[in-house]
């Protein structure tokens, strides 16, 4: 049984979908909204990704441009947002693949925490897990990305990641462990927590 | 599996809301008992809010737009020569059942147009062959010349319906070259492309501020 979807995303989803109807005829204007519309939630992981607004806008219309092209070829049994994702994320990993990864992504995770566990304090606790999420792969970090930060299912990032679902599952768990280690505030045992003391 | 390795592994797509309706009812009945898992779902509804956050930068789209529609447009005029189909396919929201006959059209020029590029291309690589210079063409964001890579810059701004084309010009008429950019904040660092112009001036500067297409423009360190 598929993961259900909130309102909100069914909404969406539906009007994606007209979108694309209407993208597939060749009508500007629908490709507009669907630029405009996806621009803004591709930009913000894949500047994360590449940490250069440059490179990720180059994704950003090279995935764009894939879906004007093949809107037609949309089957319909995924949501529209799995789809561009998935596009999107092909694509950024060729970028990655021909520009290098090592000029966008930060060093190997080392077992050593950023920050120690009283350091980090509640409002700053997004920062740091922003900044922990550099350390984890290329993959780990867009699992983190797809589920925490675009509400996909499981099943939804298998798609958009081409692999099978217990990878996806693999990868989450050891992306969320690889977080705790290097932040220890989120392990429960921090100020963050509220435990601490 | 054990239950705390079970609720573990659901915490995620409960607070990403994609948690299937029976592990939601298991999930909600452990967490009742468990106060070690209720502190792990707090930490996750961090990590998600964090994830989720919106950039503080501020996204261009409609420029961005723009630049992919030329991109879409100078494709189409590449492959295909105007015909009353790929006009009103420009120019017009056509409606859907138009739209495999406008294609059809396209593919039965598809021979032709080929033909013709193929011939362009052997002539090209014919003219190449001849010179065996490095390519003349760069595009406006490709890595500037050498010379523009030392000293200060002239750190501009275009106005967001700025096309592509006009970025050319701009750079045309006042002999620089992009060096690098946009930034997140949509600044570009621009600099003389050639190096008999010296380094950046005021007057460059000036003159790029009196230009309506440009928001902003001055000089300082790369």
């Amino acid at each position: 049984m598929p993961a259900p979807l909130s309102h909100q995303q069914q909404q969406r989803d539906d009007s994606d979908r007209k979108l694309l109807t209407r993208v597939a005829a060749g009508d500007r204007e629908a490709f507009r909204e669907l630029y405009i519309a996806y621009h803004r939630r591709l930009a913000r992981f894949l500047t994360r990704l590449t940490r250069r607004y440059d490179v990720a806008e180059e994704i950003i219309n090279d995935a764009l441009w894939v879906v004007w092209k093949r809107a037609s070829d949309f089957r319909g049994d995924s949501r529209v947002s799995t789809w561009i994702m998935g596009i999107a994320y092909r694509r950024a990993l060729k970028t990655l693949s021909s520009r290098g990864q090592q000029q966008f992504v930060a060093a190997p995770l080392d077992s050593q925490p950023l920050v120690a566990a009283d350091e980090i304090g509640a409002a700053e606790t997004s920062e740091w897990i922003l900044l922990g999420m550099e350390r984890l792969s290329v993959e780990q970090r867009m699992v983190i990305e797809f589920a925490y930060g675009y509400g996909h299912s499981c099943e939804e990032i298998a798609e958009i990641m081409d692999c099978p679902v217990n990878t996806v599952k693999t990868r989450l768990f050891h992306a969320r462990a690889k977080l705790r280690a290097v932040l220890p505030g989120l392990a429960g045992t921090g100020p963050a927590s509220g435990e601490s003391r | 599996m054990n239950d705390h390795a079970r609720a573990s592994g659901l915490l995620v797509w409960m607070v990403n809301g994609r948690i299937e309706p029976s592990d939601s009812r298991w999930l909600s009945e452990h967490l009742d008992g468990c106060a070690a898992c209720r502190r792990e779902l707090s930490v996750e509804r961090r990590v998600r809010d964090a994830v989720a956050r919106e950039p503080t930068v501020e996204f261009a789209p409609q420029s961005s737009f723009n630049r992919l529609w030329e991109r879409i447009e100078g494709e189409r005029d590449m492959a295909v020569p105007d015909s009353p189909a790929t006009v009103a396919h420009q120019h017009q929201v056509m409606p859907p059942d138009s739209a495999p006959l406008a294609r059809a059209g396209r593919r039965a020029w598809l021979p032709v147009a080929m033909a013709a590029q193929a011939a362009v291309i052997l002539l090209l690589c014919g003219v190449l062959w001849q010179r065996s210079t490095a390519p003349a063409y760069r595009t406006v964001t490709d890595s500037a010349p050498a010379s523009a890579a030392m000293g200060p810059v002239i750190k501009a701004i275009f106005s967001d319906d700025v096309r592509l084309a006009d970025v050319k010009e701009i750079l045309a008429s006042t002999g620089l070259v992009v060096v690098s950019g946009p930034s997140e904040a949509g600044v570009y660092a621009l600099a003389p492309g050639d190096p008999r112009d010296g380094p950046v001036t005021q007057e460059a500067a000036a003159r790029l501020r009196t230009d309506p297409r440009v928001r902003f423009a001055e000089i300082g360190a790369r």
